[in-house]
């Protein structure tokens, strides 16, 4: 990394993402060995990042953290889809209903985003996670997005994944069958199990879908069927409130999913004058 | 919390032109602080921001903020609105919730704030959360002076009865409040708890436009002068509430009444902070 010159700036930005890869606080020698930087460059830095608000010390003084800032920024970028604060007491209702965490994902370019989250009330329950971004096949809530988008969409996102002839395939299967089914229900995260249904706006677009993350599989298929219709209650009660154009507007429709990038991989270098 | 403690006087472009090692590295930090005072402008509520609007209103040259914004833009922190002339949040933003975004944890959020709230009226301070029909202190911190309140941790509360239950009381939604007031009694503490539905409904009112819950011996009778503040979660519901009591010959009405207004301050950055986070399904016990 020391090969191309690198400004005060950039750094910045690999130290955001350092921190941000990092579940547990991160030492300044720690960071300044995994950005190839001297100490007191890492030091340097951590301290104009902390001031700014993005970066926190731990108890101990000595290990960073990300900050309230970053966290500001992720919510606000959340509260850019209007449904996010409309879909709250339809989630808390199901969550109440079902015991499970709830979640709301929209798209955001090819991936699913949890745009809102109610954590259930049993003892053993998902994490509600908010703001966590996944290819659109990987996760039931996304996979109930993709489900539906139109065929020359799906092509685009197949060609843009880069997958396998064999993978895109068995991608276009998958999707057969949740358009014929209408919902996603997904068991492969172990002790899981994961009802996601579409939610459309009146013009008939599937916008977002509401997932029931259950942590108790096994509860046999009468359980199943009847989270199923709790959760299709929920979807009806956002469809009547999503006759309203103006809550089902992407945030990012007007750019190239191509382009949208949600900060998995920070590849950008140039040199700030 | 140390946050958007840059002045725009630190960030003076003039004092950045010095070309010695020492001083680049100091302009170094001048351009990067001024970044990120860039990008934190768009944590408001406002969605789009332009060129020449953020000159005028962090008194940078437009020619710093067109290339702060650009470096924003590029690692993908903002992108081009739809009319192409402003800048919006970028999905790149989103690499903070790699790990997703933590739920609450109200103590940990809560301790600064307290802290400073603690120094400021040097009395105790406490922290309580709903448990059923109860409020319950989870966290606190004695008061300065010889004589202090005690920090009641883990003491119960019924919700009608002492500052820190009515502060959360207040807030639930109104048909909450009715269900507490219809399914049990309540019960009598001393000579003044509100123990009427009419008594109780004309409190919350209070508390409600007040944005605070003053004591009045409504639970404990000894010689205490408390105020209580909600902490508010995303839907205006208290996550719970923040006590500051002592004993009323120093703590009294005028010495709270002057001392308001400073607390009043702290909790309102606080609440900034916990109005970014729902209630917890779990903690207020509403589905039990």
């Amino acid at each position: 990394m020391t090969a191309t010159p690198h400004s005060s700036v950039d750094q910045v930005f690999d130290v955001l993402e350092v921190l941000s890869a990092s579940v547990d606080p991160t030492g300044v020698a720690q960071l300044a060995r995994a950005l190839n930087v001297p100490t007191s460059t890492a030091h340097r830095v951590l301290a104009t990042i902390e001031t700014a608000g993005y970066a926190t010390r731990d108890t101990t003084g000595t290990r960073y953290q990300l900050g309230l800032g970053a966290q500001e920024l992720t919510h606000a970028l959340l509260r850019r889809f209007p449904l996010q604060a409309v879909c709250q007491p339809a989630l808390r209702g199901l969550a109440v209903a079902t015991g499970e965490t709830t979640v709301l994902t929209c798209r955001i370019g090819w991936y699913g985003l949890r745009v809102a989250s109610v954590e259930g009330w049993r003892e053993i329950h998902a994490a509600p996670r908010l703001a966590e971004t996944s290819r659109l096949d990987a996760t039931a809530g996304g996979q109930a997005l993709l489900g539906f988008v139109d065929d020359q969409e799906l092509s685009r996102f197949l060609k843009w994944s880069a997958v396998s002839r064999p993978q895109a395939t068995a991608v276009r299967t998958e999707v057969a069958s949740i358009r014929q089914r209408g919902y996603v229900l997904d068991e492969s995260t172990h002790g899981r199990s994961d009802l996601a249904l579409p939610v459309r706006a009146g013009d008939g677009r599937v916008v977002a879908a509401v997932t029931v993350e259950a942590s108790a599989p096994g509860g046999g298929a009468r359980a199943e069927r009847q989270r199923y219709s709790q959760a299709a209650a929920v979807v009806k009660e956002l469809e009547v409130a999503l006759v309203d154009p103006a809550l089902s507007i992407d945030p990012f429709g007007h750019l190239d999913p191509d382009d949208l990038d949600p900060g998995l991989s920070v590849t950008a270098r140039a040199d700030y004058d | 919390l140390p946050r958007g403690t840059t002045s725009v006087a630190e960030l003076d472009p003039s004092r950045a032109g010095d070309a010695t090692p020492h001083h680049r590295e100091l302009s170094g930090n001048r351009a990067t602080a001024r970044v990120l005072l860039i990008l934190s402008q768009f944590s408001g509520d406002t969605a789009s921001h332009g060129v020449s609007e953020l000159s005028r209103e962090l008194g940078m040259t437009k020619n710093m903020v067109h290339r702060a914004l650009q470096t924003l833009a590029r690692h993908g922190y903002l992108v081009r609105d739809a009319s192409g002339t402003s800048y919006e949040l970028g999905p790149g933003v989103l690499q903070f919730a790699r790990v997703g975004l933590e739920p609450l944890n109200l103590p940990r959020l809560a301790d600064p704030y307290m802290r400073r709230m603690q120094e400021a009226s040097k009395e105790t301070v406490s922290l309580a959360v709903r448990s059923g029909r109860t409020a319950v202190t989870i966290a606190g911190a004695r008061g300065l002076g010889q004589i202090a309140r005690r920090v009641p941790f883990g003491r119960a509360v019924a919700l009608h009865a002492s500052p820190a239950s009515r502060a959360i009381l207040a807030f639930l939604p109104d048909h909450e409040i009715d269900a507490y007031i219809a399914d049990g009694v309540l019960e009598r503490y001393t000579a003044t708890t509100l123990t009427t539905a009419e008594q109780l409904h004309k409190e919350v009112r209070t508390v409600r436009e007040r944005g605070y819950a003053l004591s009045f011996g409504d639970h404990v009778r000894q010689g205490a002068t408390g105020v209580a503040f909600p902490v508010p979660a995303a839907d205006g519901t208290a996550h719970g509430s923040i006590t500051v009591a002592g004993p009323s010959d120093r703590f009294t009405d005028e010495r709270r009444a002057e001392l308001l207004p400073a607390l009043g301050a702290i909790m309102d950055e606080l609440s900034r902070h916990s109005r970014l986070y729902p209630a917890d399904l779990a903690v207020t016990g509403r589905i039990i």
